[in-house]
């Protein structure tokens, strides 16, 4: 196989590891009733997962941000809860975040 | 039975395209810069690894899910078979399944009459960033209202994330590299504060164990550290709901 064919192999099976989730959502979201128990617990089990997921980021990220440190991320994290209760303003609050992060970059990197 | 008047249709279309509107504000906002960047970011790991433009933006418009997409970039430069790449995209993305049965109870997508194709065309568009912000206006609007807001919304996110891959695989390199890094951590940042303010307080003690559980797992079981913290955060939420529920029918 080539290169090229190997990536487009790759982008091909990461899209059919997402679409079987996806469908397979579809098929049972036809079948389970709009707020049973059942329905809540998986709101519930969603939102823990995505939390999770976002967490992952701050605490095992990949890429350009695994460059940082994790007290650096942590502190961009309290900034922008600190300034959402504060203010209650989600554009401040994460504004405050970049900004913390992006000063601990510059002066503490 | 008589028809709706040529006044009552318009005022729906005028209703219709007013929510529109709101979508694509909302989705024009942090949302859509919080994506545009973070898709910047996955371009420049896609260029890295030697993916073309091409390759990149069909990475983004089909898979739509930022893990999977890393998942399968980084396995990719790693040397590993495409079977362990698409378990590990697969494993990345799980959480797919769980916010298409959420959106589509949302959308109330169960009682419309629409093929399953078009559903899962519909639910294609689901992101993180467009499901957490569907769940924000879910009170906000009729179901009829909501399927309007939810396309338009979730479509200008789409835009956005697209257009972040297409012009990240050629500026991600003039860009200075703290400004580069320190836009990346806007998504989870956006996405956890969401969670915080998340209407219903299960879904607040849901976000918060998640957020503990996930990545204490991680080190000890990999990627199923999310299958298996989201389950049990989730659980313990439902639990505290039914809980303070019994309490407050007991006080009254």
């Amino acid at each position: 196989m080539t290169e090229a064919m190997e990536m487009w192999a790759i982008v091909g099976l990461a899209f059919l590891g997402t679409v079987i989730w996806r469908a397979l959502g579809v098929a049972v979201g036809d079948k389970i009733p709009p707020g049973s128990l059942f329905s809540e617990w998986i709101n519930a089990v969603a939102y823990a997962m995505v939390s999770g997921v976002m967490m992952m980021i701050i605490f095992y990220p990949t890429g350009l941000v695994a460059e940082t440190a994790l007290s650096w991320r942590l502190i961009a994290l309290f900034s922008a809860l600190a300034v959402m209760v504060i203010t209650g303003k989600m554009y401040l609050a994460v504004l405050a975040g970049v900004a913390s992060f992006g000063l601990a970059l510059s002066f503490l990197g | 039975m008589s028809l709706p008047s040529y006044e009552s249709t318009s005022k729906i279309k005028e209703s219709i395209r007013k929510v529109r509107w709101q979508g694509i504000r909302d989705g024009s906002g942090i949302p859509a810069l919080s994506l545009f960047f973070s898709m910047v970011g996955f371009s420049s790991i896609a260029r890295e690894a030697g993916f073309d433009v091409v390759k990149a933006v069909t990475t983004t418009a089909f898979v739509w899910g930022m893990p999977g997409q890393v998942a399968a970039i980084s396995l990719h430069m790693a040397g590993a078979s495409l079977w362990v790449a698409f378990t590990a995209v697969a494993l990345a993305n799980m959480r797919m399944l769980l916010m298409t049965i959420s959106g589509m109870e949302m959308l109330g997508l169960r009682d419309r009459n629409v093929g399953f194709w078009k559903k899962l065309g519909l639910m294609q568009l689901l992101a993180i960033t467009s499901w957490i912000q569907l769940g924000h206006a879910n009170d906000r609007y009729s179901k009829d209202m909501l399927f309007h807001y939810y396309l338009a919304m979730a479509l200008s996110i789409y835009a956005f994330g697209l257009l972040g891959t297409g012009i990240g695989y050629y500026v991600s390199d003039f860009l200075p590299p703290n400004v580069l890094i320190a836009v990346l951590v806007m998504t989870p940042m956006y996405i956890l504060l969401m969670v915080i303010n998340a209407k219903q307080m299960i879904h607040r003690y849901a976000g918060i164990c998640g957020g503990i559980l996930c990545p204490l797992a991680f080190p000890m079981i990999g990627e199923w550290g999310i299958l298996l913290g989201g389950i049990i955060g989730g659980t313990i939420a439902l639990f505290l709901k039914k809980k303070t529920q019994l309490m407050e029918q007991r006080n009254d």
